[in-house]
């Protein structure tokens, strides 16, 4: 099965799933609110509950008894806002838990990078973020690019500290909020609230929850090891108590807190299935359209 | 009650944490970062940081033996011994000061009470052997009354103390003795450089305590001079008046001056609350101005009397005798004028020496008659000295110097008026030294003179040296002075300042003073030295264990001896373990290899 961790721009399907851009656009994502009657083939589809009655093709009903609705709606090109956060909390897990555990930061970047090259594959305007101490900014004009940038990542292990200079311009946390976009997505480990006000009042949001799989789990966890995070604290024993309710108490409060500003939300680690992903861009961008 | 020794109970402490903390090891966690732990509300608890544990059993058991040893050692043990000095009879010095300073606290008749009742409170303890600071001799009474009589003899004395000085003649005696107690005040000048912490002898300190109404204002008559003046039968004095001690209003006494029991003259003076001292001139009138004394006697004695209307601490030193030297001395210098003008005259130098020494000058060109009143007579002998003219007769019965006015002037004529002063017929002579040597007069070596009886004869002029002996014109009035004060002419400074002897002691084998002594400044100064800085103070409730010999010996040998076996036994324990391991090493190596 494969996970995320081999996640690559290009992939469009996986075992089970294909990335279905079924909707039809002209020119980019964003679907325009004026839509016209259209009796091409291409243009049909089944009624939904609160599709406009005057869209129904009376003629087809008479002949079919199925409620088909005739429109066609033109689609142009939406502003897409990619944030990920690079906070020092997304290099985790360190060396000493596992050697070769994947970085929270590396399961953002392949999602971010994907992201980009669907949305730059359909020709809209993807503007790429990295939020660290300092915003990088960088805008992509092409697919292309989206792949040379995922090539200069891969050679450096998706270590931060390494990573090339992908930005257009550098700014402040509050240039990433004054950013106008038509789409966004946020993907990081939440441990900032900075995500809530990115996300607020944005219709078409969504929030990629990127965490790794040992915060999801107990049993890697030492006993008489200490385990730290200023300004406190646990040994390992009495954190195994309390891991498992308060994790699942924090993850359902994040959830909560983006579907109440009405994004969407996914919880993903480095092991999830490709698929799940694609299923969930597909629900989606289908919900989006 | 037992009662431990602040090394015991630090060394105790010490060994006590030590021995804990072989048992305790830190803790040593893996930290790991989990970030995570920041959304997380965990109660809060600190991770234990320490653990016990056994420690190694041979490094410890050292360790114990080390801290063991270490510990007896602080708690000094000791066997006890009686000592054979219990039956031996306590020898005790009782050293009595009477300087000036002690007339602060008791008068005499109230120190000698005092000093009866330690004599008779020692005897119980031992033998008693007694001196004094008026002389260097000890005695042992055989009863307190005999040691009454004794004191009744003596008083306080004008002279100072420093018991430094004391100690150190009386140092040979002073072995012999089991204690010595100082009865004494904490006088600064009594006790000064008296470093009684190196001394072998056991010391004591016997405080006079204050018996009589004490004042803390002290008035005193610091410092005298006597000023020259031109005229023979007057004279001036200077005379400073000091206070010690702290006053709030200003302080009127008078001044007294004396000759014997003949007032003088007197005046009245006061010094302010804030000064320390006021200087007082006052002038002896001419009719009660007596000759030049020498050998003063106490009907012609002098002294300054500083009668002081309100309480004075120290009384002995409100008196001071002084020496009234003559007024300014004369000398006659008979010789040719050779002109007006100043550098023809070869006597000028000799003429402005005279003057910077305070001599009141007679210049002639012939001679006067000898009953004219003068210290010294200078016949400088020119081309033209004639004997009739210029030798006076009959000779003077003061003192005369007879020199050539230049190196190339006749002698003969010295010669001859030397013989004339002689009282001999002048005959022809022609070099002066054979005259002076047949009248037994030989020239030390060096010097350009040569003296007899009253008369002294240069060879060469006295300001005419030749350079090669390094004489230069500057040194004239210095020659000239040191002969003058050689010849009892002129006085220094020094011997017109009135006897203040610092130490009694030192005065005793020194020369005789002319003057009776007077009390020196620093006995007047009512300065204290802290009790820290005195030797152990006798006290009568505590006497028997400070001052009576020791009835046990203690000895530590046994003990330092076991403590050391166990000391060498924990060494030996500890190298042995470590040679077994050392071993071990050698034989199966290390695990890892």
């Amino acid at each position: 099965m494969n996970t995320i961790s081999q996640l690559e721009p290009h992939t469009t399907h996986a075992a089970g799933t294909h990335l279905r851009l079924d909707f039809r656009r002209d020119f980019g994502s964003f679907r325009q609110q004026r839509a016209q009657p259209q009796r091409m083939p291409e243009a049909t589809r089944a009624y939904q509950p609160g599709d406009p009655l005057r869209a129904l093709d009376w003629r087809a009903y008479a002949r079919t008894d199925q409620l088909l609705i005739n429109q066609q709606q033109h689609s142009a090109n939406a502003r897409v806002i990619i944030a990920v956060s690079c906070a020092p909390a997304m290099h985790w897990p360190p060396a000493d838990i596992h050697r070769t555990a994947v970085l929270k930061l590396e399961t953002a970047l392949r999602l971010a990078l994907h992201l980009a090259f669907m949305h730059s594959k359909i020709l809209d305007h993807v503007t790429l973020c990295l939020v660290a101490d300092e915003l990088q900014v960088r805008k992509i004009s092409s697919a292309t690019e989206v792949l040379d940038i995922y090539e200069n990542f891969c050679t450096v292990n998706f270590i931060f500290a390494h990573l090339p200079r992908v930005c257009t311009f550098t700014a402040d946390e509050t240039t990433l909020l004054q950013l106008k976009g038509d789409a966004k997505y946020w993907l990081g480990d939440a441990l900032h609230t900075t995500y809530q006000t990115f996300l607020n009042d944005t219709p078409w949001s969504c929030m990629l929850h990127t965490l790794s799989t040992y915060e999801l789990q107990s049993d890697w966890l030492d006993n008489d090891s200490s385990y730290f995070e200023r300004p406190q604290e646990v040994l390992g024993k009495s954190l195994r108590r309390i891991f498992r309710p308060r994790l699942q108490q924090w993850l359902s409060a994040t959830a909560r807190a983006v579907e109440d500003r009405h994004s969407r939300y996914l919880l993903l680690t480095e092991d999830t299935a490709i698929a799940r992903y694609l299923d969930f861009l597909n629900t989606h961008w289908r919900c989006g359209s | 009650m037992i009662t431990f020794s602040y090394i015991f109970v630090s060394t105790l402490s010490c060994i006590l944490l030590a021995v804990t903390l072989w048992f305790i090891v830190r803790k040593k966690y893996r930290r790991v970062w989990f970030p995570l732990l920041s959304i997380f509300a965990v109660p809060s608890s600190r991770l234990p940081r320490l653990r016990l544990r056994w420690p190694p059993w041979l490094a410890f058991v050292c360790f114990l033996c080390a801290a063991s040893a270490a510990l007896l050692y602080t708690l000094r043990p000791h066997h006890v011994y009686p000592t054979a000095e219990t039956k031996r009879t306590l020898e005790l010095y009782l050293f009595i000061d009477f300087s000036p300073s002690l007339s602060a606290y008791a008068t005499l008749a109230q120190y000698r009470t005092f000093l009866h009742d330690v004599y008779t409170r020692l005897r119980k303890l031992g033998r008693v052997t007694v001196g004094t600071s008026h002389h260097d001799s000890m005695q042992q009474f055989i009863h307190p009354q005999a040691f009454a009589e004794h004191l009744a003899t003596l008083a306080f004395h004008r002279e100072g103390l420093q018991l430094a000085s004391v100690l150190r003649q009386q140092s040979a005696r002073l072995s012999e003795m089991d204690r010595i107690i100082i009865v004494s005040d904490r006088d600064r000048h009594t006790w000064h450089n008296l470093h009684w912490q190196h001394l072998t002898a056991s010391l004591h300190h016997l405080e006079v305590p204050p018996l009589r109404m004490q004042s803390s204002v002290n008035l005193y008559l610091a410092w005298l001079r006597v000023v020259p003046t031109p005229h023979r039968a007057t004279a001036r004095l200077e005379v400073e008046v000091a206070a010690a001690g702290r006053r709030e209003k200003p302080q009127p006494f008078t001044l007294v001056v004396y000759r014997g029991q003949q007032k003088i003259t007197q005046t009245q003076a006061s010094i302010a609350a804030q000064q320390r001292q006021v200087l007082l001139s006052l002038r002896l009138p001419r009719h009660k101005q007596p000759q030049a004394q020498h050998q003063p006697h106490a009907a012609s004695q002098w002294h300054v009397h500083l009668h002081n209307e309100q309480a004075d601490a120290v009384p002995l030193d409100d008196k001071l005798y002084f020496n009234l030297a003559g007024g300014m001395p004369q000398v006659t210098i008979i010789a040719d004028l050779h002109g007006e003008r100043l550098l023809d005259d070869p006597l000028f130098q000799l003429h402005t020496t005279f003057e910077v020494l305070g001599f009141k000058i007679i210049r002639r060109d012939r001679a006067l008659s000898s009953a004219t009143p003068s210290d010294l007579w200078v016949l400088a002998f020119g081309r033209n000295f004639t004997l009739p003219q210029h030798c006076p007769t009959p000779p003077p019965k003061t003192r005369v110097w007879l020199l050539p006015q230049s190196p190339h002037a006749p002698q003969s004529t010295i010669c001859r008026c030397y013989q004339l002063l002689r009282g001999r017929v002048p005959a022809d002579c022609h070099t002066l030294a054979e005259v002076l040597a047949t009248d037994g007069v030989t020239q030390n070596k060096g010097t350009p003179f040569a003296q007899r009886a009253n008369i002294t004869v240069f060879r060469l002029p006295p300001y005419a040296q030749p350079r090669a002996g390094g004489f230069k014109y500057a040194g004239v009035p210095v020659l000239i002075q040191q002969l003058l004060q050689r010849q009892g002419l002129l006085t220094t400074q020094r011997a017109h300042q009135p006897p203040r002897p610092a130490d009694i002691f030192s005065l005793a084998t020194a020369s005789s003073a002319s003057l009776p002594a007077n009390v020196p400044r620093g006995e007047s100064l009512l300065q204290k030295i802290a009790r820290a800085d005195l030797p152990p103070a006798v006290r009568f409730d505590r006497q028997a264990e400070q001052l009576s010999l020791p009835r046990y010996r203690r000895d530590a040998l046994p003990w330092v001896q076991a403590l050391l076996a166990l000391a060498i036994s924990a060494a030996l324990l500890e190298i042995g373990g470590g040679l077994l391991r050392l071993r071990r090493m050698l034989r199966h190596g290390t695990r890892e290899s």
